[in-house]
């Protein structure tokens, strides 16, 4: 065999992948290129930036707000963001009281439309174990301290509701336009592993 | 706690390593999108793949996930009747052939898993033994010389 010019064969989990998107293309059960537009859209045109233009619209708009608190598959809609995952939303407000943050405990459940895909360790068995367990060590280890006084809601995505965390607006940012305001917003405070930290003066307008 | 449990296992943003996690992702949105299952199943699918089979020693979260995702998929592509397993397991095994059958650095297409010179599995006793007949003969004639 080995004086025969060949290539060698790839893992077998891309073989895999490949003998089933074959034989779904021959059964017309699929398009090749539609598979191609999933892709290409979540890698690159969906992701937490789509959440950080809600949660800055909610921060300078009252009315907005109570509109994402109330109906948020809607409110979010109102912004152009829906689809696979994002159907049935629910957003849950930081306060000086609360404190949000949210998991799928039985696999990778999220919310694509406003956040993209999940990080690794969102998906990984440690997470999805400890973080209802100890949610405040955990919440440690992401560098995130709640302080005694405030409660923690750890809150259970799955297949019929997705949750978003609506973070703490930071001191200091009166006047923020809502796109500066958007910038500060990261995908892990609207997961509820972070809070936004306070801008070093100066930093914006 | 151990580190093994640490809960930041590997920092890192992008959802798919390598593109055939990216397909299977795809795949499971196109089909869900096209009807042939509801999310929860899909849900319930994943999520009994993931209990069953957890992380191995040998591999880190991401690959464990993406490990179980696609194991998910080929099972709900089975359960909803759109192939059956021995034809996804037969197929998988004519791409391995088509790119063994495929000269290097050669686009490689299905059609040369079947190619007369491959060397899978069943023809190793074939393959091995050096020919010692030629393939084809073209018979001489004798006749008046020119």
């Amino acid at each position: 065999m080995a004086e025969h010019a060949h290539t060698a064969p790839p893992s077998d989990p891309e073989l895999r992948i490949k003998a089933l998107e074959s034989l779904l293309a021959e059964k017309k059960l699929i398009d090749p290129a539609a598979v191609d537009a999933i892709i290409e859209t979540y890698e690159t045109k969906i992701g937490p930036r789509n959440g950080a233009r809600v949660v800055a619209r909610a921060w300078t708009d009252p009315e907005y707000k109570a509109r994402l608190l109330a109906d948020a598959t809607k409110a979010i809609a109102e912004l152009g963001f829906s689809g696979a995952q994002g159907e049935d939303m629910v957003v849950v407000e930081n306060t000086e009281e609360v404190h949000n943050v949210v998991v799928c405990t039985l696999c990778s459940c999220y919310p694509w439309p406003t956040l993209g895909l999940p990080p690794v360790w969102y998906k990984a068995a440690p997470y999805r174990a400890r973080v209802v367990s100890d949610p405040r060590g955990v919440l440690l280890e992401f560098g995130t301290v709640v302080s005694d006084d405030v409660e923690v809601r750890v809150w259970d995505s799955n297949a019929e509701l997705r949750y978003l965390v609506l973070p703490r607006r930071p001191e200091g940012t009166d006047g923020w336009s809502e796109e500066q305001l958007a910038a500060l917003v990261s995908r892990d405070s609207m997961i509820g592993t972070a809070t936004i930290p306070t801008p070093a003066p100066g930093a914006a307008p | 706690m151990p580190p093994s449990e640490d809960v930041l296992p590997i920092d890192e943003d992008r959802p798919f390593r390598e593109p055939w996690q990216a397909k299977a992702f795809a795949l499971v949105v196109l089909l869900h999108r096209q009807g042939h299952f509801a999310w929860p199943e899909w849900v319930q699918t994943l999520a009994t793949e993931v209990k069953a089979s957890p992380q191995r020693p040998d591999e880190d979260a991401d690959q464990a996930y993406h490990r179980q995702f696609l194991a998910a998929l080929e099972r709900v592509v089975i359960v909803r009747g759109l192939m059956a397993r021995d034809a996804m397991t037969e197929r998988t095994e004519a791409w391995r052939r088509a790119y063994l059958n495929t000269p290097h650095g050669q686009p490689v297409d299905l059609a040369a898993a079947d190619d007369h010179h491959a060397h899978g599995a069943d023809e190793h006793e074939h393959a091995l033994t050096p020919r010692r007949m030629p393939v084809a003969v073209s018979a001489a004639h004798s006749g008046p010389a020119g």
